[in-house]
């Protein structure tokens, strides 16, 4: 019998070793060497308010975060800055989790922006 | 345990009889149904549209049955969620739950709800006479999940501040 090495913690790992393979997307205007291209989902009001239901992203910062996302999102100005304002009670998932604003993003991750839910 | 997102209409007597079929520890079922209203906020709605979030709402709706499951002593759990257009009358959600006795029963199947009206991605469009809007989140929703927090992790997180 093999000896079998012990599983790995769950918490915190999972999200990053189940990622499947990401086709590299052509690098944005806007992207450092840090960047990262991430696909952005927009729901319900967000959707309207942006007229769009999600675009493909670059994401600068070391690390690009969920933060620096925002903080990027919210430059371009009018619905952007309005809907993303501080106070304003949106929740960002990554890959189907919600996550808090530290979290750092890859290559190819679903980000989500959720307005607050109202179903039931 | 099992969770359905689906358009279609269900059977709340044939779903009951099935979630406790030929489980004779079963001494206590508790059941919630949502349905449309005509009237929200002061004004008159014609037709309500739900919207989810594919893929994430199933993993949600699966998570809070699952928190359900370890903190009462339930034998098995059920939810189903519609979405797309419904009517006022319509039902909207159902969530059963069994359990040997009622007090875990009645538990359990408030704490889905509450959870789920806080944590569930689905978001409601009203058609009214004023033309269509997104329904706004009550506090009094996010004060009936925070009854249940045994600690101060909570969905706060993310928030774009």
């Amino acid at each position: 019998m093999f000896e079998r090495p012990p599983d790995p913690p769950i918490i915190g790992i999972v999200r990053r070793e189940t990622r499947r393979a990401v086709t590299p997307m052509p690098d944005s205007a806007t992207s450092p060497q840090a960047a990262v291209t991430v696909r952005l989902v927009y729901l319900a009001r967000l959707r309207d308010a942006f007229g769009a239901s999600g675009e493909s992203f670059a994401v600068a910062g070391d690390p690009p975060t969920v933060a620096t996302l925002l903080a990027a999102l919210r430059a371009r100005g009018g619905a952007w800055s309005e809907e993303l304002a501080g106070g304003r009670a949106v929740r960002v998932a990554v890959n189907h989790e919600l996550v808090p604003a530290a979290s750092v993003l890859a290559h190819g991750d679903e980000v989500a922006l959720l307005p607050p839910v109202t179903g039931g | 345990m099992t969770v359905r997102v689906q358009t279609a209409d269900f059977d709340v007597a044939r779903e009951i009889a099935a979630l406790r079929a030929g489980d004779a520890r079963v001494g206590a079922v508790a059941s919630f149904i949502g349905t449309v209203r005509d009237v929200n906020d002061a004004v008159a709605v014609s037709t309500m549209t739900l919207e989810h979030y594919p893929g994430m709402t199933e993993k949600s709706l699966e998570a809070i049955v699952a928190e359900a499951r370890a903190r009462f002593d339930i034998l098995d759990a059920l939810v189903i969620h519609r979405v797309g257009a419904l009517q006022p009358t319509d039902q909207i959600v159902l969530v059963a739950v069994t359990s040997a006795h009622r007090g875990d029963a009645f538990d359990a199947c408030r704490f889905v709800m509450d959870y789920l009206k806080t944590r569930a991605p689905f978001w409601k469009k009203e058609a009214t006479a004023d033309g269509a809007r997104w329904v706004d989140a009550r506090v009094s929703d996010d004060a009936a999940a925070a009854r249940w927090e045994r600690d101060a992790q909570g969905p706060e997180s993310g928030q774009a501040t």
